[in-house]
């Protein structure tokens, strides 16, 4: 039974996305999005440049395939920092991550053209998740409710630069700011799903072998410390591995929020905590979580509505439940 | 008993912001494949010497030495090869299973990049089985009682297979029987694996019933140390609880008994 599960998420980001590639507001039929993908990986048909082509490789693919990515960054690192901070109540977007990178995102766009996004994302997410981490920092150890709460403050402050960003800059960049920022994938290419992949990949590759020590961090930090483990030097690097993810992920599509408190949720739910299935099955779930939500986005109506958005209205009342069974659960002691 | 294999000289300790001494000056041996139990009331500083032990306190003055090699030049993975600790019990942040609790116990051996093998596996299994709770395998360990928890987490130092094991009050939330079920299997311990073992306890007929040491403590100092029929007695008890009690025979066994007013 357990296998059979564990089956059926590793696959479901291959359907949903396969499924995906047929649905989209310029109607292709079935059999033309099959022969498209028959003759691109096998040959067999010969098929003139159609727009339909075009449509199918080239906007509607690289779109799911970085849905995919985003998705697994944002599940993935939310199910690690959950794991060191011993929280469930955690994400990238609540502790701050988001936020600082959107700022470093915003600063590039608005005046800093000639550095390269991803890396002062990465460098004010870092911040922002040290800051966080540090105002909650009590004896070697995080509690769960400062830690919360300081990462509120963190994305406050962070998201209060971005509107002195929004509120300088000269009107035609503002409206790219404003649309970014909601989280979408409507800009997706193949150059960035090439970004994402490298750097989503090198940092949940290493969580990917890193992942039994969860189970350990979550213990705390003296029986984490009395079992041998270098605590504080393996915290950084999760953070450093997770924030890395999100930075790459937030840089090309924006605040996309919720993702990463929700789909470790579920899938600890379906499968339990321990880390070593936990991780993996967190990153495909994500992946398919996202693919899921962005297909909806862009054909529930006419319009694309920012991704962004979906994931806040289904975060929001889950967040809420959270709270409401409470208990031990979610609290611990 | 055997060599000594710990030795604490000169101990010291104060809160980095609080001016007053908790340690005040404790020195005490253990020997290897004994039982030594740190007993005191509450308050006297147990729970300080057994967190400068595990290293998660720093001492201001004194030392403690492993086979006369000071712990504070040992790095964590060093030291958890010859500590292992077993907490209080408490409920840990996520639902784990007994077995993945005490496979946890493995982490000294495995790399930062790996995960537990074939072996660590039988090694979790094997300690279960010492304890005789392999029925608790698959349980949560959210789920279970106190005193099956104090097992896991037992039997979790047991898969780290160091050869000092620390505990922090065993027995403090466990009702009468489980204490003595879970003492009993510490002294199983002892004598079958041949670990030396550290203890802290506040009940002096437990302590006088299961170790063949004790280091009596009060207010920061060593009150007493030996064996416990040696250094035992009422005027000790009266010192260090500040109570009346009549010491009583039975099997050849001897218990203290309070003694109550009127």
């Amino acid at each position: 039974m357990k296998d059979f599960k564990i089956l059926i998420m590793v696959l479901s980001p291959f359907l949903f996305g396969f499924i995906a590639l047929f649905l989209g507001a310029y109607g292709i039929n079935a059999k033309d999005v099959i022969k498209i993908l028959l003759n691109e990986t096998l040959h067999v048909f010969h098929i003139e440049d159609t727009p339909q082509k075009a449509i199918v490789l080239d906007i509607r693919l690289p779109r799911i395939i970085l849905a995919g990515l985003v998705g697994a960054a944002l599940s993935g690192s939310g199910v690690t920092l959950q794991g060191i901070f011993r929280n469930p109540l955690i994400d990238p977007f609540i502790l701050g991550i988001s936020a600082g990178a959107a700022f470093g995102c915003a600063i590039c766009v608005g005046f800093l053209n000639f550095i390269p996004i991803q890396l002062m994302a990465f460098i004010f997410s870092l911040l922002a998740v040290i800051i966080s981490y540090n105002i909650a920092k009590g004896q070697g150890e995080v509690s769960r409710l400062p830690l919360i709460l300081s990462g509120v403050i963190v994305s406050a402050f962070f998201t209060a630069l971005v509107s002195i960003i929004k509120f300088l800059v000269d009107p035609h960049r503002l409206q790219a700011i404003v649309f970014w920022l909601m989280g979408s994938f409507s800009l997706s290419d193949w150059d960035s799903v090439k970004i994402a992949g490298v750097g989503i990949g090198l940092s949940l590759i290493p969580i990917f072998f890193m992942r039994w020590r969860l189970n350990v961090l979550s213990l705390g930090y003296e029986e984490a410390k009395a079992l041998g483990i270098n605590v504080k030097l393996e915290r950084l690097l999760f953070i450093g591995f997770s924030t890395l993810a999100v930075s790459v992920a937030t840089s090309l599509t924006g605040i996309i929020g919720w993702v990463g408190l929700m789909v470790p949720h579920l899938v600890r739910m379906i499968i339990g905590p321990d880390h070593r299935i936990l991780v993996p099955l967190s990153f495909f779930a994500g992946a398919s979580f996202m693919i899921a939500a962005d297909t909806i986005s862009r054909t529930l109506t006419s319009f694309d509505i920012p991704v962004g958005i979906i994931t806040s209205i289904s975060g929001a009342p889950f967040f809420i439940y959270l709270l409401k069974r409470g208990g031990k659960e979610v609290w611990g002691r | 008993m055997g060599k000594i294999v710990l030795r604490v000289k000169e101990l010291y300790f104060r809160h980095r912001n609080n001016g007053s001494d908790i340690l005040k000056g404790i020195s005490f041996f253990v020997s290897s494949e004994s039982i030594t139990t740190i007993l005191g009331p509450n308050g006297s500083g147990k729970t300080t010497i057994f967190k400068c032990l595990a290293g998660i306190w720093k001492y201001s003055k004194g030392c403690i030495e492993v086979h006369d090699r000071p712990i504070e030049r040992l790095d964590p993975r060093e030291k958890s090869r010859l500590f292992s600790l077993v907490p209080q019990e408490h409920e840990p942040a996520f639902p784990y299973t007994v077995f993945e609790v005490v496979l946890m116990g493995r982490a000294p051996f495995i790399g930062l990049f790996s995960s537990p093998k074939k072996r660590d596996i039988e090694t979790a299994n094997e300690a279960l089985r010492f304890l005789s709770i392999e029925h608790l395998r698959d349980a949560l360990y959210t789920n279970i009682s106190g005193g099956e928890r104090q097992l896991t987490l037992i039997a979790r130092a047991i898969a780290q297979e160091a050869p000092i094991m620390l505990l922090d009050e065993p027995t403090s939330h466990l009702d009468l029987k489980n204490q003595i079920a879970v003492l009993k299997k510490i002294r199983k311990i002892a004598k079958e694996r041949k670990i030396t073992v550290l203890m802290t306890l506040h009940d002096p007929n437990l302590s006088n019933l299961f170790s063949d040491k004790v280091v009596v403590i009060d207010s920061g100092r060593k009150i007493a140390e030996g064996r416990p029929f040696d250094i035992l007695n009422e005027e000790l008890i009266k010192k260090v609880y500040d109570l009346d009690v009549r010491m009583l025979s039975l099997n050849g066994k001897r218990f203290l008994a309070p003694i109550l007013d009127s």
